[in-house]
C-alpha cells in the first residue's frame, strides 16, 4: 500500500515537473535565444519569453503546492526516484516544447509568406551537370555583367530570389545554381559546378562572362572562394557566412539558435559532418584570389560560423560584420543586399 | 547534545505561532520545492555561456555537481550504517509540520545534498553558489523549524555536502573523460 502511495505521489510529481519544465524551457529559450525552443517569434522581445516561462512555472507551483498538500506531506519518491521523475518531466517537456515551437514556426511562416512579385525576366535553365535560375534585367544595352550565386546545401534557388532581384535592379544578370539536392555536394564533383555554369553563361548573348562575379552563402561561400582561386575569370567574390572550418558544421546547441530541431538535424546531415568544409579548404585558398577583390560578410550574432573564431583565420580579405544578424538571416538583410550590389558595381 | 536540543526547542518553538511563517516553512521543508529549484538551476547552468568555451566549463561544473551530490548521498548512507540518531519527534514533544521520516536524523540528507549543490556551484560562479547556498540554508532551517531534524543533524549534513563539493572540486580533472563523454552525447543531441 505504501509503495502504491509513493508511486501515486511520484506520478503527481512527474506532472508537476513536466509543467514546471515547460516554463523552464521557455526561460532557457528566451535567455539563450534558442529558436528551436522558443514559442515566441525571434523578433519578439526576450522579456516576453521570460514572462511566459515564469508564468508557466508559477502556475505549475500554484497547482502542485496549493492543491496537492496531502501528497506532498506524505512519504514520496526518495532521491533516485525523485531524480527519475524530474528527469522524465524535463525530457517530456523538452519534446513538447520542440514540437510546439515547430508548429508555431510553421504557422508564422505560413502567415508571413508573401509571394514576391518579380519584375524582371527569369528563366530556369539547364546545363551539363546542373540546373539554375537565370535572372535578367528587362531593359539592357548589350550584354550585362553577371553574378553566379550558390545557396547553402539543401536550400532552393528561391532563397536568393531577393538578392537576384536587387542585382537585376542594379543592372546585373544573375545565375542562381540549384544545389538543393545532397547529390550536388559530392566532392570533388561539386568543383565542376561553377566552371560548367560559367561555360553556360559564356554561350548566352545577354550576359558578359568577362565581367563575372560570384556570390556564395554558407558552404556555398566556401565553394565560390575555392572556385575563384582556380578560375581567374571570376573577377569579384562575395562570401556570406562561409564556414571555413570543420567545427562550424559540428552538431550542437548553437544550431538551435537559428533553426528548428528537425532543421538542425537536416543541416548537419547535408553538411556531411564537416568533411566538405575540410575538402574545400576555402580558407587556405583565399590568398590565391589576390589581387581580385573578395569580401567576407558575417552576422555579428552568428554562432554557427562564429566570426570571433573565424576572423583570425581570414587574414587578408575585407570583412564586414552585420549587427543583429545571425547565420541564416544574413542574406535577406537590407544592408547586405545594398552593400553586395555596391561591391559588384565597384569591381565588375 | 544539550545545546543542540535547546536550540532545536527554540527554533521549533516558533512553529504554529505565525500561520504565514508556517506556510512558508512547509513550502521550503517538503521534498520537492528546494530540490526541484536546485536541479533546475543546475540544468540552467548547462546552457549558460556566450561562447563554446564558457559553456564547456559550465557543463563540466554541472557534471561535478552531479558527482558531488552522489558522493554526499553515499557519505550520508555510510554514516547511517554506523550510527543511528532518532528523530526529534520520536524522543520528545515537538511541533511537527511534516510527515514522520523513519531514517536516522543525523546527518541530514537534505542539508548534505543542498550544500553539495551550493559548494560545487560556488567554485565556478560565486553568485550561483550564493543563491543555491541560500536555498540550502533555508531548506536546512525549515527542517529544524518543522521538527524533523536537530541543528547538529543539519550541521553534520552540511559539512558532508561541503566536503563532497570540495573533494570533487579538487579532483575535477579526473572527471574530464566523463564530462567529455556526456558533453559529446549532448552535442550529438544538439543540447550541449
Amino acid at each position: 500500500m505504501e509503495f502504491r502511495e509513493q508511486i501515486t505521489t511520484g506520478v503527481i510529481y512527474f506532472v508537476f515537473a513536466y509543467l514546471v519544465a515547460l516554463g523552464f524551457w521557455q526561460l532557457i529559450g528566451a535567455w539563450q535565444r534558442l529558436k528551436a525552443l522558443s514559442w515566441l517569434r525571434s523578433i519578439v522581445r526576450a522579456q516576453w519569453g521570460y514572462s511566459l516561462g515564469s508564468a508557466l512555472m508559477v502556475l505549475a507551483c500554484l497547482w502542485f503546492f496549493g492543491t496537492k498538500t496531502e501528497d506532498i506531506f506524505s512519504p514520496g519518491p526518495a532521491s533516485s526516484e525523485f531524480l527519475f521523475f524530474l528527469a522524465g518531466g524535463l525530457l517530456s517537456a523538452l519534446a513538447t516544447t520542440i514540437l510546439i515551437s515547430l508548429l508555431v514556426g510553421k504557422v508564422w511562416s505560413l502567415a508571413g509568406r508573401r509571394d514576391e512579385r518579380v519584375h524582371h525576366h527569369t528563366e530556369t535553365v539547364s546545363f551539363k551537370g546542373g540546373r539554375a535560375a537565370l535572372h535578367l534585367p528587362s531593359s539592357r544595352d548589350g550584354p550585362c555583367p553577371v553574378v553566379c550565386m550558390v545557396p547553402r546545401p539543401g536550400e532552393g534557388m528561391e532563397t536568393l530570389k531577393t538578392m537576384a532581384a536587387r542585382l537585376v535592379k542594379g543592372g546585373f544578370a544573375s545565375l542562381v545554381l540549384d544545389v538543393r539536392s545532397g547529390d550536388s555536394w559530392q566532392y570533388p564533383d561539386l568543383l565542376a559546378l561553377l566552371p560548367r555554369a560559367i561555360a553556360y553563361l559564356e554561350d548566352r548573348s545577354e550576359t558578359d562572362a568577362r565581367r563575372l562575379g560570384a556570390l556564395g552563402v554558407g558552404l556555398g561561400g566556401d565553394l565560390v572562394v575555392r572556385a575563384a582561386a582556380s578560375d581567374k575569370q571570376i573577377r569579384a567574390v562575395v562570401a556570406l557566412s562561409p564556414l571555413l572550418v570543420q567545427s562550424s558544421v559540428e552538431p550542437g546547441l548553437d544550431l538551435l539558435r537559428e533553426m528548428s530541431y528537425p532543421e538542425a538535424i537536416r543541416w548537419t546531415h547535408l553538411h556531411g559532418a564537416g568533411e566538405l568544409v575540410t575538402s574545400l579548404g576555402a580558407g587556405e585558398h583565399i590568398p590565391e584570389l589576390d589581387p581580385r577583390p573578395l569580401i567576407v560578410v558575417y552576422g555579428k550574432e552568428d554562432r554557427v560560423a562564429c566570426p570571433a573564431d573565424l576572423l583570425p583565420l581570414l587574414g587578408g580579405p575585407k570583412v564586414k560584420l552585420i549587427p543583429e544578424r545571425g547565420h541564416r538571416d544574413l542574406v535577406c538583410d537590407a544592408r547586405v543586399l545594398s552593400s553586395t550590389v555596391g561591391w559588384f558595381r565597384s569591381h565588375l | 547534545m544539550a545545546p543542540d536540543v535547546g536550540l532545536f526547542n527554540v527554533v521549533n518553538g516558533f512553529a504554529t505561532q505565525v500561520p504565514l511563517l508556517d506556510s512558508l516553512m512547509r513550502l521550503l521543508v517538503n521534498d520537492y520545492f528546494v530540490p526541484t529549484a536546485l536541479c533546475l538551476l543546475t540544468a540552467a547552468l548547462w546552457f549558460a555561456g556566450d561562447t563554446k568555451g564558457q559553456r564547456r566549463l559550465n557543463q563540466r561544473t554541472v557534471v561535478c555537481i552531479v558527482v558531488a551530490v552522489l558522493l554526499a548521498n553515499l557519505l550520508v548512507k555510510l554514516c547511517n550504517v554506523v550510527y543511528f540518531r532518532p528523530r526529534p519527534f520520536s524522543v520528545q514533544q515537538v511541533n511537527l509540520l511534516f510527515y514522520r521520516p523513519s531514517d536516522s536524523s543525523l546527518p541530514s540528507n537534505a542539508a548534505a545534498v543542498g550544500l553539495a549543490f551550493a559548494g560545487m556551484a560556488w567554485q565556478r560562479h560565486r553568485w550561483l553558489g550564493v543563491v543555491m547556498g541560500a536555498l540550502a540554508g533555508l531548506f536546512a532551517l525549515a527542517r529544524i523549524y518543522c521538527g524533523v531534524h536537530y541543528p547538529l543533524d543539519v550541521i553534520a549534513g552540511g559539512l558532508l555536502g561541503a566536503v563532497s563539493a570540495y573533494v570533487v572540486g579538487k579532483a575535477q580533472r579526473l572527471f574530464e573523460p566523463l564530462t567529455a563523454a556526456i558533453v559529446g552525447v549532448g552535442r550529438r543531441l544538439y543540447l550541449a
